[in-house]
């Protein structure tokens, strides 16, 4: 249970970081194709991917704590990140409302 | 926009970012008035960008593994639930708020807390025997001034959640990041050593700013080429702001918070006249 725990510790940290950097890649990209291409689409594509991704990370960051709370049997931690779970799941589903 | 508003806007993401990475509170609270005032943003545009760039610089202190030992995970998510509540009823209900009540309660609020942590600048809250039981919600790491592990236990929760709860009606209201009165807060009421309690935040920001951002997006509030140039700016200045971070005394950093919430008082009084 702790090892499994550790690896999905490890896999979703690799995860966060590549979030930000596929985030800030497309950012940088969409940003640039703005510039040299303003009426076209991929520059807005890449900007509204460049946003979602940095949004996903924070959602990414809860489930590394998640597995941090398994891999240290911390029930309380746990707890609370599955309260803070349904209160962004809620956001999302409010959001899709909007 | 053009290219020299864009430039602008991502300079004063990148000082936004190193400030916010430095103390903790995110960055936004630079932002947002300087995109509002200076770039001439709508407000509610200028408050999206700063959920998005406080998100940003969160996202950088979570993926550094140098801030890991000082993040305080149990505290965090504890305080974590009623501020993620209290921003997403902030993004539903901001609409319907005066912004100039906002603006005279956050003025006094942050003018407060400045002036607290001006008479503690000499309290560090550690206790330098390793072996103290830190407690459920307390926690230890290497301090660098004293050159060993140091132990912080966690006093006054119920003071740290009400504070947690505005802090995310602030971050969803505002769009600055709830840093900036949880850092603060719970040094200078809870016991937290500064360090530890920027770098929990740092990552408890990025969350709470997730329960509003969303819907800040879907509103059409979040512009996408301005979030972009404050986003990469943010980055850069973040990774620029934990290197200072590491090597800062612990007595400068309350100076430079305190100073910063003086400024962010003053600039919203200005902003409510």
């Amino acid at each position: 249970m702790t090892g499994t725990a550790e690896r999905v510790e490890r896999v979703l940290s690799a995860v966060m970081l590549a979030s930000v950097r596929v985030s800030t890649t497309a950012l940088a990209a969409g940003l640039l194709l703005a510039f040299v291409r303003p009426d076209g689409h991929a520059a807005a594509w890449l900007l509204d991917v460049g946003i979602l991704c940095l949004m996903a990370t924070p959602l990414v960051r809860v489930l590394v704590a998640a597995a941090e709370g398994a891999r240290a049997r911390d029930r309380f931690l746990v707890l609370m990140i599955a309260v803070v779970a349904v209160l962004l799941a809620l956001t999302l589903a409010l959001a899709k409302r909007a | 926009m053009s290219p020299d508003i864009l430039a602008l806007v991502a300079f004063a993401g990148a000082v936004a970012g190193c400030l916010g990475a430095l103390l903790g509170i995110g960055g936004g609270v630079f932002l947002v008035p300087f995109l509002h005032l200076v770039v001439g943003l709508p407000l509610g545009a200028s408050r999206g960008i700063g959920l998005i760039t406080v998100i940003g610089t969160s996202s950088v202190v979570s993926t550094r593994a140098a801030a890991k030992p000082l993040v305080n995970m149990r505290l965090g998510l504890l305080l974590q639930v009623p501020a993620s509540a209290a921003a997403l009823v902030a993004a539903l209900v901001v609409t319907r708020i005066p912004d100039r009540a906002l603006y005279v309660m956050f003025s006094v609020v942050t003018a407060g807390i400045a002036m607290i942590m001006l008479a503690r600048l000499e309290k560090r809250n550690v206790i330098l025997d390793p072996t103290v039981d830190p407690g459920p919600f307390g926690g230890r790491f290497f301090e660098a001034e004293s050159g060993r592990e140091v132990v912080y236990r966690t006093r006054r929760l119920p003071v740290a959640t009400v504070v947690s709860l505005a802090a995310g009606y602030v971050s969803g209201t505002l769009g600055i990041g709830g840093g900036i009165l949880q850092v603060p807060a719970i040094n200078t009421w809870c016991g937290v050593p500064l360090r530890a309690a920027a770098a929990t935040s740092a990552v408890m920001i990025g969350i709470t700013a997730m329960a509003s951002a969303p819907i800040y997006y879907a509103r059409g509030d979040v512009w996408p080429p301005a979030a972009a140039a404050a986003v990469l700016g943010v980055l850069l200045g973040s990774r620029a702001g934990l290197w200072v971070a590491g090597r800062a005394r612990s007595k400068w950093l309350k100076l430079l918070m305190a100073a910063v919430l003086a400024g962010v008082s003053i600039s919203f009084v200005v902003k409510a006249l």
